[in-house]
């Protein structure tokens, strides 16, 4: 019985696998109990472009070109048992079946948490962070046009801080 | 004794030590490896080594023997056994394992891409932190980690 | 090669006298490919066997049976916020999310590593 029910699932997952991205993945589980969702579409991404001044921050944080280049943010933070383990693995599927590649990868106090980019040299195209807790799943997906060295800086900066 | 003692008191002392082991062995190949096989050794036993007051002369004794196990092999026309001499007890029964496990691993740092491997080795030997590296590599801190978890993944797809 | 009488034959101190008079040029690089085996051997030493991955079979299960409710056309999802300035507020907090749990592991990875021996636990998942 066990078998069917791997075999069944491994067909079905294999099926449905194309079908994943950060939209889908969003769309499922957004209106799930437990479950905060934000979604900032391309729309409103060029709206906060155009809000003067953005890039003033405590340290100067220029933000600015990074935000002209977003065209979708999608996070999904799920507290909701029942759901986190399908979440996770819809949200790894999506991560292989892309060529995402894995920035960086820790374990503490029980939390793992994975980030991966996708991209060239001088642009990351895609960002997705994945945190995952006994009780909690965290998903951030980020899409746009990044300019490479400004999204490492602005990672780097925060964190010296 | 510290990464950084280990490397300061026994590293300059590598020149040394080649000429001997070239003098022995007279192939400059067979002779690097002899001396890259005396230091494994002595960095595995570097916390008994803290009490030795002529390091010169205490890598020149096993220096000459792992030469003269060397000659021993070589004449007798076997593939050479990789066990280690048994100075460090207790370690035999894991040395062939180890061995393989650290010629793949050697390999793979080999063929790593200049800048990883440089990363890796500051990391992993030195025990640099992110910003003393990012000092003298002029890399900033986020090219180091994934430059470092890149590294860190393909030698640990050769264990 | 020497035989192994001339060797044995020789002290400590007479051998490295002929090995300095005979001077060999000493090979370019020695010492930094000695650090690169030392760098192996540490890498090789924190290499542990892993455990066998436990497959749960059964959110296999509830993962197909919702991948099998996944027919969804693409229509877009509404944005969560109608004002840009609350929106832009959701996006430094990721920024900030992002950093923060970036810079969790960067110091877990410090703190290993300055433990001599201590096998690799942070970062040792396999990539597929």
């Amino acid at each position: 019985m066990k078998n069917i029910i791997v075999f069944f699932a491994a067909l079905l997952l294999s099926l449905s696998a194309a079908a994943q991205n950060g939209k889908s993945i969003y769309q499922k589980y957004s209106d799930a109990e437990n479950v905060s969702a934000v979604y900032v579409s391309p729309a409103m991404f060029r709206m906060i472009g155009r809000i003067p001044d953005l890039e003033v921050g405590e340290d100067n944080v220029n933000l600015s070109p990074i935000i002209h280049s977003l065209t979708g943010l999608y996070i999904l933070n799920s507290e909701n048992a029942s759901i986190n383990s399908a979440l996770r693995s819809d949200a790894e599927r999506f991560i292989n079946a892309g060529r995402y590649e894995l920035l960086m990868e820790a374990k503490d106090s029980g939390e793992t948490v994975r980030m991966y980019t996708i991209g060239n040299d001088r642009t990351i195209e895609g960002f997705v962070m994945l945190a995952v807790d006994a009780g909690e799943v965290t998903f951030i997906c980020l899409d746009g046009q990044m300019p490479r060295k400004d999204f490492e800086g602005l990672i780097a900066k925060q964190m010296a801080d | 004794m510290t990464s950084a003692q280990f490397q300061n008191e026994w590293l300059s002392l590598s020149g040394d030590f080649y000429r001997v082991a070239y003098y022995i062995l007279e192939d400059e190949a067979e002779a690097e490896d002899a001396v890259q096989e005396l230091f494994l050794k002595l960095w595995s036993g570097r916390d008994a080594l803290s009490g030795i007051r002529n390091p010169k002369g205490y890598g020149l004794r096993v220096l000459r023997n792992l030469c003269l196990d060397r000659i021993r092999r070589s004449r007798k026309m076997e593939t050479p056994a990789v066990l280690p001499e048994p100075e460090w007890p207790g370690r035999q029964d894991e040395a062939v394992d180890e061995k393989e496990r650290l010629a793949k691993v050697l390999d793979a740092i080999k063929s790593l891409p200049d800048r990883q491997r440089e990363v890796l080795t500051l990391r992993t030997l030195d025990g640099l932190s992110y910003e003393e590296i990012a000092e003298r590599t002029g890399m900033n801190q986020l090219t180091l980690r994934v430059l470092l978890s890149q590294a860190r993944r393909k030698i640990r797809n050769v264990i | 090669m020497k035989t192994l009488e001339e060797i044995e034959n020789l002290s400590l101190e007479e051998l490295e006298m002929k090995a300095a008079e005979n001077a060999a040029p000493v090979p370019d690089g020695l010492e930094r490919r000695l650090r690169q085996a030392l760098a192996a051997r540490e890498l090789a030493e924190a290499a542990r066997p892993r455990p066998a991955r436990w497959i749960p079979y059964a959110s296999l299960a509830v993962a197909a049976a919702a991948a099998a409710l996944v027919v969804l056309p693409q229509r877009g999802p509404k944005d969560t916020f109608d004002d840009p300035l609350l929106a832009y507020a959701e996006v430094e907090k990721a920024f900030q999310t992002i950093s923060e749990k970036m810079a969790v592991g960067t110091d877990i990875l410090r703190d290993a590593e300055q433990t001599a021996g201590m096998p690799y636990n942070t970062l040792n998942k396999i990539q597929k």
